[in-house]
């Protein structure tokens, strides 16, 4: 189960659950059945969120502004009316593109120390 | 949709286990929830068939049992859990008996100890202060934030810590025994009391410094934190001054011994208080008075006087009996209660600063008592200076409260700032 705990601080590292949640909405609004399975593509399976920690972060996301849920579906008629959609804030926009610097910067200083997962290279 | 009876069976199993969320979580998530399960059971199904979903119910099953417990303790409305605090307004009532249970559970050892000659309340005193700080840390593990619960026990560990552990750690640890001291300027300094009270010395002086560079130190703070000083200097001179009155000649090496020795002995005594005052003012941006708990928790231990003495042959019993009874009562039940209830910043003044007064009070005339007594029995001729030692340790505790209740409260002209100050709760867990 993956880690959900996070500090709201901007800057702070966000825990992976909250960082693949928020980078699943990047690309629009999507119900939690379509999140869950964002997440799990996105880390090829390492992350499989449970409803329980889905719905979790994303009450807790609600909360602090980061995510908001919307009234619009994408298409009513291919879609069930009573699945909820949410949506990426400009504010959990913002925490997402600082953890991405932070991942980035980490990958870089990873490389620079030549650091590989196969420990011959 | 395509269904069949291991996704029928799953999904009505689930929607049983969705009834352990609370109520609130409930109410908004379940129907989602169950639709998010019910298209995962699906899915699985589709792809791996009956094995699928039997190897997805572990994973199901840890999912529930940690978001369950999360959101249990993270629930505004739970029973347990953080009861975050409003500000300016009480604790519910539901909290209050998680507030008191370490108090509740010091208090009934101690009607124990005074009423019968039974010793299982020394299994309360030695032990229940390692066992109540589990929770606390348990629900801090899980949650990020420390509960309002826990403040009690964290003051009541310090206070068992400082008075036990010390000597018995370094006592333990070898290097430090030998050779049974520091020498320093022809005196020998005990190290069981000379390294805490360094530490003491080194951390109080850090938080100061902090506090300082934060302006967290009103100009009343300050005054509180000299007059804690001057108690402090004023009774290492009253000891140097009446250990020259007795049996040590002035200017022997004896004398410095003793004055060192005892020296040590009165400021390891009072420092880890003011340590833990400043402490709770780490607590204070989110609990403001309620800060006050800790404190609380480090009273607990401080009387234990029973049915065991000299002087049970010189007082009624029966008085020591209610002075311990009351102090108890104070310190245990009445003070966490006013001050969890009070809802406004005077409130929480007087709550604070009144319970614990006659706490102080009636700890105040059970030691004149015994020490009085004491005196009778043994045939000691009493100086008036002989009397400020046993109340000594009790003005410097007063002091530190009026220190605390000026660091921990905002003034009651400006409440405003509590609410400023209070839950921007920034941690969020799950």
């Amino acid at each position: 189960m993956p880690r959900t705990s996070f500090s709201l601080v901007p800057g702070q590292p966000l825990t992976p659950a909250v960082y693949h949640i928020l980078l699943a909405l990047v690309d629009g609004d999507k119900h939690g059945y379509a999140i869950m399975k964002d997440v799990e593509d996105q880390t090829a399976g390492r992350i499989k969120l449970g409803p329980g920690t889905l719905y979790g972060t994303i009450k807790r996301l609600l909360s602090s502004g980061l995510i908001i849920e919307v009234d619009e579906r994408p298409d009513p008629e291919l879609d069930d009316e009573r699945r909820r959609y949410y949506h990426l804030s400009a504010l959990g926009h913002q925490f997402a593109v600082q953890e991405n610097q932070r991942l980035t910067q980490a990958v870089k200083a990873a490389h620079k120390r030549q650091l590989s997962d196969n420990p011959l290279n | 949709m395509k269904t069949n009876h291991w996704i029928e069976l799953s999904k009505r199993f689930y929607r049983l286990l969705l009834y352990l969320y609370p109520k609130a979580y409930r109410a908004t998530y379940e129907m989602e929830m169950l639709h998010v399960f019910s298209d995962q059971c699906r899915d699985t199904y589709k792809q791996r068939g009956p094995l699928g979903i039997l190897l997805l119910w572990p994973r199901i099953l840890i999912d529930v049992i940690v978001t369950v417990t999360t959101e249990h303790l993270t629930d505004p409305h739970a029973k347990f859990g953080l009861l975050e605090v409003i500000p300016n307004a009480p604790l519910p009532w539901k909290g209050v008996l998680l507030v008191l249970i370490p108090g509740l559970i010091f208090f009934v050892s101690q009607v124990e100890q005074v009423t019968s000659n039974k010793d299982w309340f020394f299994f309360a005193y030695y032990r229940a202060a390692y066992f109540l700080i589990l929770p606390v840390l348990l629900v801090w593990v899980f949650t990020r934030r420390f509960p309002v619960w826990g403040l009690i026990p964290f003051g009541l560990l310090y206070g068992t810590l400082r008075n036990y552990n010390p000597s018995f750690l370094i006592s333990k640890f070898s290097p430090l025994n030998y050779p049974n001291g520091l020498y320093l300027f022809g005196i020998t300094f005990d190290l069981v009391y000379l390294i805490p009270v360094l530490i003491c010395v080194v951390l109080l002086c850090g938080l100061i410094w902090y506090n300082a560079c934060q302006q967290q130190i009103s100009r009343a703070a300050w005054g509180w934190l000299v007059v804690c000083g001057l108690l402090i200097v004023f009774q290492i001179i009253a000891v140097a001054y009446n250990s020259t009155q007795g049996e040590y000649a002035l200017g022997t090496s004896d004398l410095k011994q003793y004055i060192a020795y005892m020296s040590l002995w009165y400021l390891y005594d009072s420092l880890p208080f003011l340590l833990l005052v400043f402490i709770g003012k780490l607590f204070a941006p989110k609990y403001e008075g309620l800060s006050f708990l800790i404190l609380l928790g480090y009273l607990l231990p401080t009387v234990i006087f029973g049915r065991y003495g000299i002087w049970n042959e010189a007082i009624p019993f029966y008085l020591v009996t209610l002075a311990v009874l009351v102090y108890r009562f104070v310190v245990a039940l009445v003070a966490p209660i006013w001050l969890v209830r009070a809802a406004s910043v005077p409130r929480r003044q007087r709550a604070a600063a009144i319970p614990v007064a006659i706490a102080i009070i009636s700890q105040i005339s059970l030691n004149v008592l015994v020490y009085l007594a004491w005196a009778v029995q043994s045939g000691y001729q009493l100086s008036l200076l002989d009397f400020t030692f046993p109340l000594w340790n009790q003005f410097i505790i007063a002091a530190g409260l009026g220190l605390a209740v000026t660091l921990y409260l905002p003034t009651a002209k400006n409440p405003e700032q509590t609410a400023t100050a209070l839950p921007t709760s920034t941690a969020i867990t799950e």
